[in-house]
C-alpha cells in the first residue's frame, strides 16, 4: 500500500480519484501476492512429492 | 478421498468465509483512508501522508473502525472451539503458533523495516542507521506496528486452551463438594 500511495503523491488527480486507485490496486496487489504464494508452494510441494515417488520405484 | 472434500464443503460456513473477505477489503479501505484523511489525526505516524486530502476517507475511518477488528475476533473465536475439537492438545496450540507468531516474526523482521524506508522516502527523509528499521531500543523490540493483532489472537488462544483445560476441572470439584 505504502509503494502505490508514494507513486501518487505525485499524481495530479482529485484526492478522491487516488483513495480509489489505491484501495482498488491494494487489494488486488495483496490477493495477487497470496495467489503467487500459494502456487509457489502447491508446486514446490508437487515436485517434493514426485521426487519421493520417484525414489521409492 | 472425493467423498471427504464434498463433505468439508457442505460443511464449510460461507457465510462466514464471505464475511471475512468483506471485512478484508475494509481493512484496506481504512488503512488507505489514514493516507488520505483531513484531520491529520495520524499524519505524523502513518506510512505516506498525501497532502491532497478528502473528507470521504475520515467518515470512512470512524465507521468501520467501530466494527471491524471486532468482527475479525469475533470470526477467529468462532472457529477456535471447533480447532480444538478436531486438534487436541499442543497440536492445537502449535497449529496456532505456526499460523500467527511465525508470521508476526517474519513481518517484524521484514515489513516493519520497510515500513520505516516508506515512511521517510516519503517524507523526503534521509535514511537512519539499520537498528532504527526493527525499532530496536537496546535490545529490546519496543514496537510492532500494525501487527498487533497477531499476537493478541495467539494470547486469546493459549487464555481459550488454559480455561477449557481448567474449566471441566474446577465444575468437577464443585460438584463434588455440593
Amino acid at each position: 500500500m505504502g509503494g502505490i500511495a508514494v507513486i501518487l503523491l505525485n499524481a495530479t488527480i482529485p484526492s478522491l480519484a487516488k483513495y480509489a486507485i489505491l484501495i482498488v490496486s491494494t487489494y488486488v496487489a495483496s490477493n495477487l501476492i497470496v495467489f503467487l504464494y500459494n502456487e509457489a508452494v502447491q508446486r514446490i510441494w508437487k515436485r517434493k512429492s514426485m521426487n519421493l515417488s520417484i525414489q521409492e520405484t | 478421498m472425493a467423498h471427504e472434500v464434498s463433505a468439508g464443503k457442505e460443511n464449510r460456513l460461507f457465510f462466514l468465509d464471505n464475511l471475512r473477505t468483506f471485512i478484508i477489503f475494509l481493512v484496506v479501505i481504512y488503512h488507505a483512508g489514514w493516507v488520505y484523511e483531513r484531520s491529520g489525526m495520524l499524519s505524523s505516524v502513518w506510512i505516506v501522508d498525501d497532502p491532497s486530502k478528502n473528507d470521504l476517507a475520515g467518515i470512512l475511518n470512524v465507521i468501520t473502525d467501530m466494527f471491524m477488528m471486532p468482527t475479525m475476533f469475533f470470526i477467529s473465536g468462532y472457529f477456535t472451539p471447533l480447532s480444538l475439537k478436531s486438534k487436541k492438545g499442543w497440536t492445537f496450540l502449535k497449529s496456532r503458533f505456526k499460523r500467527l507468531m511465525v508470521p508476526w516474526v517474519l513481518a517484524v523482521l521484514t515489513l516493519i523495516p520497510l515500513y520505516k524506508v516508506i515512511f521517510l522516502y516519503s517524507r523526503h527523509f534521509p535514511q537512519e542507521n539499520l537498528a532504527s528499521y526493527f525499532h530496536f531500543n537496546g535490545t529490546i523490540l519496543i514496537n510492532q506496528g500494525w501487527l498487533w493483532f497477531l499476537p493478541v489472537l495467539f494470547l486469546f488462544d493459549l487464555l481459550y486452551y488454559f480455561l477449557s483445560r481448567v474449566i471441566p476441572i474446577l465444575m468437577g470439584f464443585i460438584s463434588f463438594i455440593l
